[in-house]
């Protein structure tokens, strides 16, 4: 059934008359390479953004993820801090700023990437930190006293963190260093 | 209803070439480009502040995996402000045939590069999915300096669909992400992430990871204490997210998850203090939707009182 249509008929139907010699010929193969471009991106973006939770190696990246937040199992993990301790031994955790971040998340990855890297790198990183802190004693009280950084690797119960307090089920120091003139 | 792949094949051109308006892309637009435009303005600080990171905590995601080392940090700034005049531009539809892919590829790497550095914004996939999309249409036939200037062929554009397929794609693909999400629950964790369980445990260690990590106390702790939230907090989460696919229906089921998927990320920012900023300020939801009608009571409501 080879009939000519409209290019409203042709906006609801699937099945296309191609006449290349006429207006309407010329019409239909604009209309028609406008779908396959609209199929191609439409249909190719969606199988795209499918892939990554496809994907058998599930790797997360960016602007395409599979979403892994909140899904993984827990459990009871370690967790990688840095810490000001003073005198009396009492500490203070160091926020994002002086690790070198803006976000706490990111602040987390740059710990966790110099704990995991090797004595060398923990000890480097640790220095870097500890001369943001030295800065920071002259000026803000809340850092006064702090006479050396820890990095520490320690584990929670996140429920019981919570239900019954932050006592950690285990605690090791990974590096230390000094806060004086000399960490500069 | 049979279905045969004779019946599937109109009705899948009827549903993504359904005669939409020119207006209706051209808002969404307007909303998605001048939100991400503005996403660039205030957050350039975090945007740029990646010029100054450590070379040795740079490890390439996305586009910038092509990258060994970092770029020079005046690259960096480089591209930063190309975004934004390109999102300016693209924004008020001047020249978008160019400022649309120049705006959404800039915002691509810009977004990629800051994900480069040890943690991955899961904020900005779907901004950045959406204005990539944008560009690939027609979106500036309409409310825009290039319609003004010269107005194009719109009724014919309109019949045949040019401005459904776009909006069409941006649905697709939001559903897609918050569908993924709900497959990675399983995939990681399996069914019994339903039982509330696991949620319990991820809220508390959130918690518990930005006090231990030196940042203010959430509501998580509050909440962590009351088990018997978790259970439907968990099955409703995994309702919506593989429910998602489901908006693309019919309007009426769209209100209803958009409206869900919204509070959930409300609850993740008041419980979790993660601010999923698009979706929350409700333009991921925009193109299931006919916005333009908006405008338009407005317009009425003001000649009427005029």
């Amino acid at each position: 059934m080879n009939r000519r249509r409209t290019p409203r008929e042709v906006a609801g139907q699937s099945r296309l008359v191609l006449d290349s010699g006429s207006f309407l010929g010329e019409t239909l193969d604009v209309i028609l390479a406008a779908r396959a471009w609209a199929y191609s991106v439409t249909v190719g973006v969606a199988l795209v953004a499918l892939w990554p939770g496809l994907d058998p190696t599930f790797e997360d990246s960016f602007p395409l993820s599979n979403y892994p937040m909140f899904a993984r199992p827990r459990g009871k993990p370690f967790l990688y801090q840095m810490v000001g301790v003073r005198a009396d031994d009492s500490q203070l955790v160091l926020g994002p700023k002086l690790i070198g971040a803006r976000e706490v998340l990111q602040a987390k990855v740059l710990i966790q990437r110099a704990a995991t890297s090797g004595k060398k790198a923990r000890e480097a990183f640790c220095q870097e930190v500890a001369t943001r802190v030295l800065r920071l004693t002259k000026s803000s009280p809340r850092y006064q006293g702090i006479e050396r950084v820890e990095m520490l690797q320690v584990q929670f119960d996140p429920i019981e963190y919570f239900e019954k307090g932050p006592i950690p089920l285990s605690r090791k120091r990974l590096a230390q260093c000094a806060v004086t003139e000399a960490a500069r | 209803m049979t279905w045969s792949l004779r019946s599937v094949g109109p009705s899948l051109n009827g549903w993504l070439f359904a005669p939409s308006p020119a207006e209706r892309l051209a808002l969404v637009r307007l909303l998605i480009c001048g939100f991400a435009t503005g996403y660039l303005l205030f957050g350039s600080q975090a945007l740029l502040n990646v010029a100054s990171f450590s070379a040795k905590d740079f490890d390439g995601v996305g586009p910038v995996s092509i990258l060994n080392e970092p770029l020079p940090g005046e690259w960096v700034v480089a591209i930063f402000v190309l975004a934004c005049v390109s999102g300016a531009f693209a924004t008020l539809g001047v020249k978008y045939l160019v400022t649309g892919p120049v705006f959404a590829l800039t915002l691509l790497w810009a977004t990629s590069y800051r994900s480069s550095f040890g943690m991955i914004f899961h904020t900005e996939n779907l901004l950045v999915l959406h204005v990539l999309i944008l560009a690939s249409g027609r979106a500036a036939d309409a409310w825009s300096f290039d319609s003004w200037r010269r107005p194009p062929p719109t009724e014919e554009r309109q019949a045949q669909g040019q401005y459904s397929w776009p909006l069409r794609a941006l649905c697709i693909v939001t559903t897609i992400v918050y569908l993924l999400a709900g497959v990675a629950k399983l995939r990681f964790t399996g069914w019994h992430w339903g039982g509330g369980e696991e949620l319990r445990i991820h809220i508390a260690f959130d918690g518990l990871r930005k006090v231990e990590l030196g940042s203010s106390p959430n509501l998580a702790a509050n909440i962590v204490r009351h088990s018997w939230i978790f259970p439907p907090l968990a099955f409703l989460t995994l309702a919506f997210e593989f429910g998602a696919p489901l908006a693309l229906l019919n309007r009426r089921v769209a209100v209803i998850w958009s409206l869900g998927a919204w509070g959930f990320h409300v609850g993740v920012l008041k419980v979790m203090s993660i601010l999923f900023i698009y979706p929350i300020s409700g333009l991921a939801f925009a193109p299931f939707f006919p916005i333009e009608k908006v405008v338009y009571w407005a317009r009425d409501r003001k000649a009427k009182s005029a």
